[in-house]
């Protein structure tokens, strides 16, 4: 009877010490995808986010055959849609959030002589103002969760001192030096609630958004899974977001607002 | 014969390379303003822009008071706009190029927890996008000239190697990204062929609307700030550009 309460306890204990939850936007595809399959394969509850869930096939089989995964519709950019998730996750403990949504932006508009303001618009909400807003919005929820992170996965593009050649993209660069401010300054803010941020740079990631990085356009980074990167071997996002999930582990107060590359090294500013 | 077409030559280098030409954004009010009167003073061609100039007293009275000052409306939002005002002054060198206008988007709006997203377009845009446009729209006036200098006023607030606390996220987050986008635009294939110089300056925390109702023991006057920058514009050389330096001269880490 003695020994069959101690197996309770310690189901119920490791039980608990499991339920942890993960909350990730952009999570249809690439490192996001990734993300919630490592946390799901690891007994986390995932909440995955996306724009438009209902065509994502890959997060809709993955949330079908794990009963943790669950799917929620969210544009980092609708501030509306942000606070109705919010409240709708009211009470939900969320000990890791990760800002992963994220757009390149056609390089058409963004080179010398074309600069379109619309894709700046864009490319700035998309990766700055969203990961802002949802970290605010969700801070409650990591505030009253175990392990109390924020992930926002930047770029090395976003390293001023890093800078050699002129980027094809100068507003992906910008966004993310921008974003890696915006986040430094709030990490500042949430250490007071005892919740530690982590700057992320993923690596040369072997994703759509890479491909674009390449030069392709977006449809062609779509259809071109095979690409060859001219020679660079990428990342896989198994292998990056692996050693990332390390980091994140060992995210605290000392490291906090950091910028880390994948493996926990640090990225210059 | 010989003597006075020496003296006539000499008059004409000398007058030609007295006759610099700057121009400054947002020169309605204070640092750029400042810039308009002194760089007036020094004798030297003024374009100080404005987005309603019409509205601007104290710049419409530097214009009457200064010949040497002109007035030119300019948003560095409107893109268009500054595409014309390129077209309109072809042909005017510009030696000194300051990407001056600027806002920081209020403080209480940018209070974590209170957010308001509605301020962060104009400020992205007019911190960040404006000064990239206008110096792709005015590449070549400055190019044409004989110091070819761009440059951009920056901030301490844009360093992300040294923060400390939490406020106004997107002041900040649009002063690295102009720094970022400043480095960029001073290694770019067309601006090193043509000699420019980009410079990102910090003008130090300065007493002026920008930063009303902060504590004014630890600031500046406006005169003290605009001399030193002066003071830096006038140092700047190839060797500095792309580099973020205060106005009291020492480079700053990113």
């Amino acid at each position: 009877m003695k020994s069959c309460a101690f197996a309770v306890a310690a189901v119920l204990i490791s039980f608990s010490a499991h339920a942890k939850t993960v909350l990730v936007t952009g999570s249809n595809r690439g490192i996001g995808l990734e993300f919630v399959t490592q946390y799901a394969a690891a007994g986390w509850d995932v909440i995955a986010t996306s724009r438009s869930p209902g065509d994502d096939t890959d997060l809709q089989a993955l949330a079908a055959a794990n009963a943790n995964v669950k799917i929620e519709e969210l544009d980092v950019t609708d501030l509306d849609e942000i606070a109705a998730l919010a409240k709708k996750l009211e009470g939900t403990a969320i000990d890791v959030l990760i800002n992963n949504a994220g757009m390149f932006g056609a390089r058409d508009g963004q080179t010398w002589g074309q600069l379109d303001r619309d894709l700046f618009d864009q490319v700035m909400a998309v990766n700055v103002y969203g990961p802002l807003k949802v970290t605010e919005a969700f801070a409650p929820h990591v505030a009253a969760s175990d392990e109390k992170k924020v992930v926002v996965i930047s770029s090395a593009a976003g390293s001023i001192a890093a800078v050699s050649s002129p980027p094809g993209a100068p507003y992906y660069a910008i966004s993310k030096s921008a974003v890696n401010m915006a986040m430094r300054g709030t990490a500042m803010r949430l250490k007071e609630d005892g919740i530690s941020v982590g700057i992320f740079h993923p690596g040369g990631v072997d994703t759509r958004m890479l491909r674009e990085a390449f030069g392709l356009s977006q449809a062609e980074a779509e259809a071109n899974e095979d690409y060859d990167y001219r020679g660079f071997t990428p990342l896989s996002p198994q292998d990056s977001v692996a050693q990332m999930r390390a980091v994140i582990t060992g995210l605290n107060a000392e490291n906090t607002g950091s910028f880390l590359r994948y493996d926990g090294d640090t990225v210059r500013w | 014969m010989l003597r006075l077409s020496i003296l006539i030559f000499t008059l004409f280098v000398f007058g030609s390379a007295q006759a610099a030409t700057v121009m400054i954004t947002g020169a309605s009010r204070g640092i750029g303003f400042e810039f308009a009167q002194r760089y007036a003073e020094r004798g030297w061609d003024v374009i100080a822009t404005a987005r309603s100039p019409g509205d601007d007293a104290e710049l419409q009275a530097l214009a009457q008071k200064f010949d040497n000052v002109r007035i030119e409306t300019l948003d560095v939002t409107d893109h268009a706009g500054i595409d014309a005002l390129a077209a309109k002054l072809e042909g005017t060198a510009i030696d000194v190029l300051i990407n001056n206008a600027g806002i920081s988007g209020g403080r209480n709006t940018q209070e974590f927890g209170a957010i308001d997203y509605s301020v962060f377009d104009d400020v992205m845009n007019i911190n960040v996008l404006g000064p990239l446009k206008v110096t792709e729209a005015f590449l070549d006036h400055v190019a044409a000239s004989e110091q070819k200098k761009i440059i951009n006023i920056s901030s301490s607030e844009g360093r992300l190697s040294n923060v400390r606390g939490a406020r106004q996220p997107f002041y900040r987050a649009s002063k690295s990204a102009l720094n970022m986008v400043m480095k960029n635009v001073s290694i770019h294939p067309e601006v090193q062929s043509k000699g420019v110089i980009i410079g990102l300056l910090t003008p130090g925390f300065v007493d002026t609307d920008f930063t009303a109702g902060l504590p004014k023991q630890l600031m500046i006057d406006v005169e003290t700030s605009v001399s030193r920058s002066m003071e830096m514009i006038d140092k700047y050389d190839m060797d500095m550009s792309g580099r973020y330096f205060a106005n009291t001269g020492d480079e700053m880490t990113w």
